[in-house]
C-alpha cells in the first residue's frame, strides 16, 4: 500500500488577476485588429500595466490580449473588442494567478526566441470531495512541479470561468519538445488516491499556442527547433466562393512538403505539413498576415503530435459518470413532456420546451454541467410552481356556479402568471447562457452574448447561488434546496424577479460577491414574502405599492436577523451604503442632463429612512420591547437617529433637509401597523435566540493586507454567508468616513471565493 | 443543516403553501435598495402628521430619555 506524501502548502492567491481576451478575426485582418486592441486597452482602470500584452495565436483565436488588473471592472467598463472592432468570435477568460515562487521569466535577448502557451483545465469535481483545500493543494503542487525548470516560466492562475486553472507559459523555443511532453502529461496528472480518490485529476484540457507581437509590421516568429517527426501541422480553411484553386496554390507555393485536399462541412481546404520546418511559424504568419491575397476568408492551425506515446493512449475518465446531472436532464424531460404545459398557450409551451432543451444538453454537457445544477433546478422549480398556480386558478375557474367577479379575477390573474412565465422565459434563457459561455464546447465558436459583460464568470454565479440557497436554508431551519439563480446583468443594484428565484446582480458585482451580500440577503426574504404572504393575509384593502413595500420591509428584516445576527448598527450601515451605491457614488460619471434631481433623490432619502425606521422598530421590540410603549416617541426619535446615522455616514451627499422629510419618512407606520405586524411575527423567537447566539460567536480572522491570501479551509458545516458577511464587515470598516472608499480587497476576496466554490463543489459532488 | 445532499438537487417537488387562488402577486422586481414607488401619485399623497401630546408627564420625559439612550448606542458600532 503506497503512502500519501507529506501535503504541500497550502496555496496563496495574489493580489492582482489576469483577463485574457481570446479573438478569432478574419483573414488578413491580424495587424489593424492588433492597433486596434493595443490603443483600446491602454491604460485600463486598474490595470498593472499601462499596455496590455498582445499575441499573435495559432489554432482556434488569431489574437489574444492578456492585461494584469488589480480590479477587473476597469476592463468591463472599457468593452472590447467593441463595434469597431473586426473581430469574429471573442472570449474572455478571467483567473487569479497562485503565488508561485519561480525564476523570473524568460525574456530573451533575440527577437523570436520565445513562444507562449495557455492551457485551460477543468478539473472532475469529485477530486474536491474529501477536502477541497488538500486537493487544490496537490494539484497546485503537482503542475509546479511538472512545470519546473530552467528556460520556462509558467503561472498557475484559478480560473473564473469555465476553466478550474488556466496555465499561462513563457518558454524558450529550445524547450519546445518537452512542452509537447507536458501537453501529455497534464492530462495525466494524479494527485495522491486518499485525497482526490481514482483516476485523473483534470476532465478536459485546451491548449492555445503563440508568441509575442510587438511591431506594427511583420514580426520575426520562434524558430522551433523541436518541429520533429512525427510532428505536423494541419490548417483548416475556408475559402472565398469559388477560390478553391487558389488557395491550393497559395498553400503548395508556401509550405513545402504540403498535402492539399477539399472537405465537405464548414471548412474547404485541409493542409497537412507534413514535416514543419523550424522555420514554421514564420511560415505560418507570412502566410496568414497575407491570406486575403490567397482568397481564404478564415484559417485555423493546428500542430499534431505524436499519437504513439503510451501516456497519450491511456483512458482519461474513470469508467463510471462522477456527477449525476443526467439524472436531472431526464427529470426535465419528464416535466416538458409529461402534460403539465397543457394548461399553457401553445406558443408558451412550445418555447418553455426550447428552453428545456437548452437545459438537458447543459445537464448533459460533461465538461461543464455541475457547476449550471443548482441554477437550472431553480429555474425548472420556479416555472413549476407557476404552471401548478395557473392549473389551480384554472381548476377554480370552471367549477359551477363561481361568482362573476371571482370568474374575472381568476381569468386576469391566470394571464398575470403567464405574462410571468414570458418573463421566465426572458431570463431563464440567459441563466443558461451565463453559465455556458466560454466553455470547453463553445469556446471561440462563438462570442460571449453575455450583454453585460464579455467572459465566463461561472464561479461567482455559483457562489452566490449557493450562499442564496444556503441562506434559504438557514432562515427556515430546513435543509439546503436549490432555488435561486443569480443573473449578471445591466441593472443598477440588486433586483429579483418576483416569484422565479432568479436575482439580477449588476455587473460591476461580478467579482465582488461579499459586496452583493446584503442585497441578496434581502431578495431571499424578498422570495420568502411573496411564498408565503399572498395579500389575502393583510388588511384590506392592500394596494401594489404597499405591498411591494411589505415584501422590502420584510427582506430588510431577515437581512437583520439571520444575516447581520441582530447587529443592527452594520445592517443599517449596509442599507445606507448601498444607497450611496445607487444614488451618489458615480454621479460624478453621469452626464449633468441624466442626473436625477434633487427633489426625487430628496425623496429616495426620505424612503430609506422610512425603512431604517421600520426595522429599527422591530429591532426595539426585539431588544427593548418595554421602550416601545408610545410608538409616537418612538417614531419621532427614531426618524432624528436614523438620519442623524444616515447623514453621518453619506456626509454632504444627502440633498437639503425638505420640511416633509419627517412625515414622509413615517409614512404608513401607524396606518400600516396591523401589517407590519405581521411581517413581524413571521420571525420566531426560535429566530432570535439563535440569531443572539450566533452574535456570540468568534468572527472569522480576516485581515485586508495587501499581501497574497491562502485558501481558506471550511468543515462542512461552516456557514459561508458568515464567512463571506465576515470579509464585507472588514471591507467595510476600512472605509475612508469622507471619500467612503473602502481598502483594496483583492486578494482575500478571491481567496475566499475560490474556496467557497471548491467547498460547494466538495458539497454537491457525487459520493464514491 | 448547511449540507447539501446527493439527491435533493434534482427534486422539483413544491412544498409551497396553497392559498387561495385569487391571490396573486404584482409582476416585475423586488430590490433591497428602492425601486420608483410603482404608484407614484399614492406614495406623494401626504399623511397628515401626527400631533404631539399637549401634555408631558415625568414618566413621558423618562421615557423618552431612555429611547433617545438606547437609541444612542445603536448608531454606533457595536463591535
Amino acid at each position: 500500500m503506497t503512502q500519501t506524501p507529506p501535503s504541500p502548502p497550502v496555496p496563496l492567491i495574489d493580489t492582482s488577476g489576469f483577463a485574457t481576451i481570446y479573438l478569432t478575426l478574419p483573414a488578413g485582418s491580424f495587424l489593424e485588429e492588433w492597433g486596434e486592441a493595443k490603443q483600446r486597452l491602454h491604460s485600463v482602470t486598474g490595470a498593472v500595466h499601462q499596455e496590455p500584452e498582445l499575441l499573435y495565436i495559432l489554432g482556434q483565436a488569431s489574437m489574444a490580449a492578456r492585461l494584469q488588473l488589480k480590479d477587473f471592472r476597469g476592463l468591463i467598463k472599457r468593452v472590447y473588442p467593441n463595434a469597431g472592432s473586426r473581430t469574429i468570435v471573442a472570449n474572455t477568460v478571467f483567473s487569479t494567478p497562485y503565488v508561485i515562487n519561480r525564476a523570473p521569466a524568460p525574456t530573451g535577448s533575440e527577437t523570436g526566441s520565445l513562444f507562449r502557451f495557455m492551457t485551460h483545465m477543468r478539473v472532475r469535481r469529485t477530486v474536491y470531495v474529501n477536502d477541497p483545500v488538500l486537493a487544490e493543494s496537490f494539484i497546485v503542487d503537482e503542475l509546479r512541479n511538472l512545470t519546473a525548470g530552467d528556460g520556462a516560466a509558467v503561472a498557475i492562475d484559478a480560473g473564473i470561468g469555465w476553466a478550474d486553472f488556466v496555465l499561462s507559459g513563457a518558454m524558450q523555443v529550445g524547450q519546445f519538445d518537452r512542452f509537447l511532453n507536458w501537453l501529455v502529461a497534464f492530462n495525466d496528472l494524479r494527485i495522491p488516491f486518499d485525497v482526490g480518490g481514482a483516476g485523473y485529476v483534470f476532465k478536459r484540457t485546451l491548449t492555445l499556442i503563440g508568441y509575442p507581437w510587438k511591431s506594427e509590421k511583420d514580426q520575426a516568429a520562434p524558430i522551433i527547433s523541436g518541429f520533429k517527426h512525427p510532428s505536423k501541422a494541419l490548417i483548416f480553411i475556408r475559402a472565398k466562393r469559388g477560390r478553391l484553386a487558389e488557395v491550393k496554390h497559395a498553400l503548395e507555393t508556401n509550405f513545402d512538403p504540403v498535402d492539399v485536399g477539399f472537405v465537405d462541412g464548414k471548412l474547404d481546404v485541409v493542409a497537412v505539413c507534413s514535416n514543419p520546418q523550424p522555420s514554421f511559424l514564420q511560415q505560418h504568419q507570412d502566410f496568414f498576415l497575407r491570406a486575403k491575397e490567397h482568397s481564404i476568408e478564415r484559417m485555423e492551425t493546428h500542430l499534431m503530435f505524436d499519437s504513439k506515446n503510451s501516456d497519450a493512449l491511456a483512458p482519461r475518465y474513470p469508467a463510471s459518470s462522477d456527477c449525476h446531472c443526467d439524472r436531472l436532464a431526464e427529470l426535465i424531460d419528464r416535466f416538458v413532456e409529461g402534460g403539465a404545459l397543457h394548461v399553457l398557450p401553445i406558443g408558451t409551451a412550445t418555447a418553455i420546451k426550447n428552453i428545456g432543451f437548452l437545459s438537458s444538453s447543459n445537464a448533459r454537457d460533461s465538461a461543464s454541467c455541475c457547476d449550471a445544477r443548482p441554477a437550472i433546478v431553480a429555474i425548472w422549480k420556479s416555472l413549476n410552481r407557476l404552471v401548478k398556480r395557473i392549473s389551480g386558478q384554472q381548476a377554480r375557474s370552471q367549477e359551477f356556479g363561481i361568482p362573476e367577479d371571482l370568474s374575472l379575477l381568476l381569468a386576469r390573474n391566470i394571464r398575470k402568471n403567464i405574462e410571468r412565465i414570458d418573463l421566465w422565459l426572458l431570463s431563464a434563457d440567459r441563466v443558461l447562457r451565463q453559465r455556458t459561455v466560454g466553455s470547453f464546447e463553445e469556446f471561440l465558436g462563438q462570442s460571449d452574448r453575455s450583454l453585460s459583460y464579455g467572459g465566463g464568470v461561472q464561479k461567482g454565479l455559483l457562489v452566490s447561488d449557493c450562499l442564496m440557497n444556503d441562506f434559504y436554508a438557514k432562515m427556515k431551519g430546513s435543509r439546503v434546496e436549490f432555488r435561486f439563480a443569480s443573473v449578471y446583468d445591466s441593472v443598477d443594484h440588486i433586483m429579483s424577479i418576483v416569484r422565479t428565484g432568479i436575482v439580477r446582480i449588476p455587473v460591476t458585482k461580478a467579482f465582488h460577491v461579499p459586496g452583493s451580500l446584503p442585497d441578496l440577503w434581502h431578495e431571499v426574504g424578498c422570495y420568502e414574502f411573496f411564498r408565503v404572504l399572498p395579500p389575502s393575509r393583510f388588511k384590506q384593502p392592500v394596494s401594489a405599492a404597499w405591498y411591494r413595500d411589505l415584501a422590502d420591509y420584510f427582506g430588510d428584516l431577515i437581512a437583520l436577523v439571520h444575516g447581520f445576527d441582530l447587529d443592527f448598527h452594520r445592517f443599517a450601515t449596509a442599507l445606507v451604503h448601498g444607497w450611496h451605491e445607487w444614488k451618489t457614488r458615480d454621479e460624478s460619471q453621469v452626464a449633468p442632463q441624466s442626473r436625477e434631481s434633487a427633489d426625487s433623490k430628496e425623496w429616495h432619502f426620505a424612503l430609506l429612512l422610512n425603512r431604517l425606521i421600520v426595522a429599527l422598530e422591530f429591532y426595539m421590540e426585539v431588544e427593548q420591547p418595554q421602550l416601545t410603549t408610545d410608538r409616537g416617541k418612538v417614531h419621532a426619535s427614531a426618524f432624528l437617529y436614523m438620519q442623524d446615522l444616515a447623514t453621518s455616514y453619506l456626509g454632504n451627499r444627502v440633498a437639503k433637509h425638505h420640511k416633509l422629510r419627517s412625515v414622509r419618512a413615517l409614512r404608513n407606520l401607524r396606518s400600516g401597523r396591523a401589517d407590519l405586524e405581521l411581517l413581524r411575527r413571521q420571525i420566531s423567537q426560535q429566530d432570535i435566540e439563535r440569531a443572539h447566539e450566533r452574535a456570540t460567536r468568534p468572527v472569522s480572522t480576516v485581515t485586508l493586507s495587501a499581501q497574497p491570501a491562502p485558501l481558506m479551509r471550511f468543515e462542512k458545516s461552516t456557514d459561508l454567508n458568515a464567512t463571506f458577511r465576515d470579509l464585507y464587515l472588514a471591507i467595510e470598516e476600512s472605509r475612508n468616513p469622507v471619500s467612503l472608499k473602502a481598502r483594496s480587497a483583492f486578494a482575500p476576496m478571491a481567496a475566499l471565493a475560490r474556496s467557497a466554490a471548491i467547498e460547494y463543489y466538495r458539497r454537491m459532488a457525487k459520493k464514491p | 443543516m448547511l449540507q447539501h445532499d446527493d439527491d435533493i438537487s434534482i427534486d422539483f417537488d413544491d412544498d409551497e403553501p396553497f392559498t387561495s387562488p385569487e391571490d396573486d402577486l404584482p409582476a416585475g422586481f423586488s430590490a433591497f435598495h428602492q425601486r420608483f414607488p410603482a404608484i407614484v401619485s399614492e406614495h406623494f399623497r401626504e399623511p397628515e402628521p401626527e400631533t404631539p401630546n399637549a401634555t408631558t408627564t415625568a414618566d413621558d420625559a423618562d421615557l423618552q430619555r431612555r429611547i433617545n439612550d438606547f437609541l444612542e448606542t445603536l448608531i454606533r458600532p457595536r463591535r
